[in-house]
């Protein structure tokens, strides 16, 4: 690499809901000739948006947002950017690097300890460091479980889904079709890993290819010999197959 | 469980001080000069005996009435007919006895002073039989001023506890460094906005340190202790932030425990209107409703929130405090519907505040 080359100047989203703190890391940043500012979003659904269309090479994450909080935001994010969270209280540290984040700040944080941290990620995004593990599943967080609500984008929007208004859910490909009444989203996610994820009391994998919410199912009718095929309360007929079958009568 | 039966040692006990007196009496009763002792003490003795057991009978009717939640009449009744019947079936089985007895031993003279004594036996019985239902009285009532006395001193452990934890769950560390952070980010392009909010914390935090230390403060502190609080979440939450307050000012110098309505406004916002885009609204409220006084807190929320396990740690601590303090007297209710969220609490004023702790 030439030593004329001049690096180009580091791109940052900054997400937080309070208007004092993104003014705050906008005067910090204002002294800083290698980096940029590109945008400033106040919610998680905004950072979803700005950061898929921005592509920055870093984003300054608040945690606690209304909506979707920072974790959430990066889950819903692909590829994933690279991540200072920003919280003002740490028992969220250890999460924080549980999904890999380059570092975190704590509120409220001074001018020294902005630049020493940005520093820090700066070197650990040109070329030869790796800002995230890529192939690391741990990037889908380690969220408590089991889940409330699952979360889809959908183009550039995102759908939350509580866990209790799932009715049933279907394997894809590489996607998972999540039926909520009239509507379906289609979320990038195995069958296996959204069965860890929702509460097994509610949620029972009947079939290779289907879960089912427990308080939808209306009744479970034979339908050639040693094969069974679930109702909904809509109607919606979901096949079932003999070790689900067991579980759902161990379960009834 | 009978109170005596409950112990071997208690029951031995008691045989021991019944049996030989009331076997003494009817001895006396019976043959009041001894001239045929061993044929009276055979009738005498086993009497005692059945006697005994007929009074820890008594236990249970007296648990069924208890003395100052029956009415008199009814108390009269029951004993009343109790000792009639008690004592008939005793006496009749007293003359049994006599009859054998006298049989046994050759002795008509002593079945004819039994027949003579029986009126004076028929009453001595039913006396010890009253005795004994008044016995029992005092012995639950001795029994319930012990318990009493423990629940008090429960109460008051309990109490200290929940006292110490609200006021360690009271300065919620992500209040405490948010608003530092407010603090910080004003001092550049607003330096008299920092002092200012500096001066609200300090106001906030001098004042909840102070009323945590007291057992009970007037109305109007709590409402100003809320009032700051607001006024430094608004300085971080902007317009997001909407409050209306609607307070009877006839109340305002009621004494009430502190800390009870700000962990309700701060439960508003921060799982509340922290949780929605473009903000929401709080409505507290408190009035009289003759011998409570209600303090309720109304917001917006997001039905979809996510729901964090540590939820609602400052509302439970109200909920277990108006507990401790006031019984069924006090009232704490969270409830969501849709997209409202109402916390309240019920404390009661006049003669039943001090009930459950007294």
């Amino acid at each position: 690499m030439s030593s004329e080359f001049i690096a180009p100047r580091v791109r940052i989203v900054a997400v937080d809901d309070e208007a004092h703190a993104r003014a705050l890391i906008r005067e910090y940043l204002t002294g800083m000739a290698d980096f940029e500012l590109v945008a400033e979003c106040s919610n998680g659904f905004e950072a979803v948006k700005v950061i898929s269309r921005e592509r920055p090479d870093l984003v300054l994450l608040d945690i606690q947002m209304p909506k979707l909080d920072g974790f959430e935001v990066l889950e819903l994010l692909d590829p994933k950017p690279a991540v200072i969270f920003v919280t003002a209280f740490d028992e969220y540290a250890v999460k924080a690097f549980e999904v890999h984040a380059i570092d975190y700040l704590l509120k409220p944080f001074g001018r020294e300890r902005f630049a020493e941290v940005l520093e820090h990620a700066v070197t650990r995004l040109r070329p030869g460091g790796s800002p995230v593990d890529e192939a690391s599943p741990a990037l889908s967080r380690p969220r408590s479980l089991p889940l409330d609500r699952i979360l889809v984008r959908n183009d550039a929007d995102v759908v939350i889904i509580p866990a209790a208004k799932l009715d049933y859910a279907e394997a894809q490909d590489d996607y998972v079709k999540l039926t909520v009444g009239e509507a379906s989203y289609l979320k990038q996610q195995t069958l296996s890993e959204l069965e860890e994820q929702l509460d097994g009391r509610r949620f029972i994998r009947v079939h290779r290819s289907y879960i089912i919410n427990l308080d939808r199912l209306a009744k479970v009718e034979l339908y050639a010999k040693d094969s069974r095929v679930a109702i909904l309360r809509d109607g919606t007929k979901v096949p079932i197959s003999r070790a689900g079958y067991a579980k759902l009568r161990e379960r009834l | 469980m009978h109170p005596v039966l409950n112990g071997e040692g208690s029951l031995r006990l008691y045989l021991l001080a019944w049996i030989p007196g009331t076997a003494l009496l009817i001895t006396l009763v019976i043959d009041p000069t001894l001239q045929s002792l061993p044929a009276t003490l055979a009738i005498s003795v086993p009497l005692a005996a059945v006697h005994a057991f007929l009074s820890l009978a008594v236990w249970y009717p007296c648990r069924i009435a208890p003395v100052r939640e029956t009415p008199m009449i009814r108390l009269v009744m029951m004993h009343g007919i109790g000792a009639v019947l008690s004592t008939f079936l005793w006496t009749a089985l007293a003359a049994g006895t006599a009859l054998l007895v006298s049989r046994y031993f050759d002795l008509d003279i002593l079945w004819e002073k039994f027949q003579r004594s029986m009126p004076i036996l028929f009453a001595a019985g039913m006396l010890l039989y009253l005795v004994a239902v008044s016995l029992h009285y005092l012995l639950s009532a001795f029994e319930q001023g012990k318990r009493h006395e423990n629940r008090a001193l429960e109460l008051r452990v309990l109490a200290r506890e929940a006292e110490l934890r609200a006021l360690k769950a009271q300065i919620d560390p992500h209040f405490l460094f948010n608003s530092l952070n407010s603090v910080a980010s004003l001092c550049g392009p607003d330096p008299e906005g920092a002092r200012r909010m500096s001066q609200l914390l300090a106001d906030f935090l001098r004042e909840s340190l102070r009323v945590g230390g007291e057992q009970t403060i007037p109305l109007s502190e709590e409402f100003a202790l809320a009032r700051r609080y607001l006024e430094v979440e608004r300085v971080r939450f902007g317009s997001r932030l909407q409050v209306e307050h609607r307070l009877d000012r006839s109340i305002e110098a009621v004494h009430v425990p502190p800390l009870i309505l700000q962990p309700l406004v701060e439960n508003a916002i921060r799982h509340g209107v922290a949780h929605l885009l473009d903000g929401g609204q709080i409505i507290i409220e408190a009035r009289s409703l003759g011998d409570v006084i209600r303090l309720r807190v109304e917001n917006s929320c997001d039905p979809d929130r996510p729901r964090s396990s540590r939820k609602g740690i400052g509302l439970s601590n109200v909920a277990q405090r108006i507990q401790t303090l006031y019984g069924r007297w006090g009232r704490f209710e969270a409830s969501e519907n849709e997209n409202r969220y109402v916390a309240l609490v019920e404390i009661p004023i006049g003669e039943n505040r001090n009930r459950a702790s007294a």
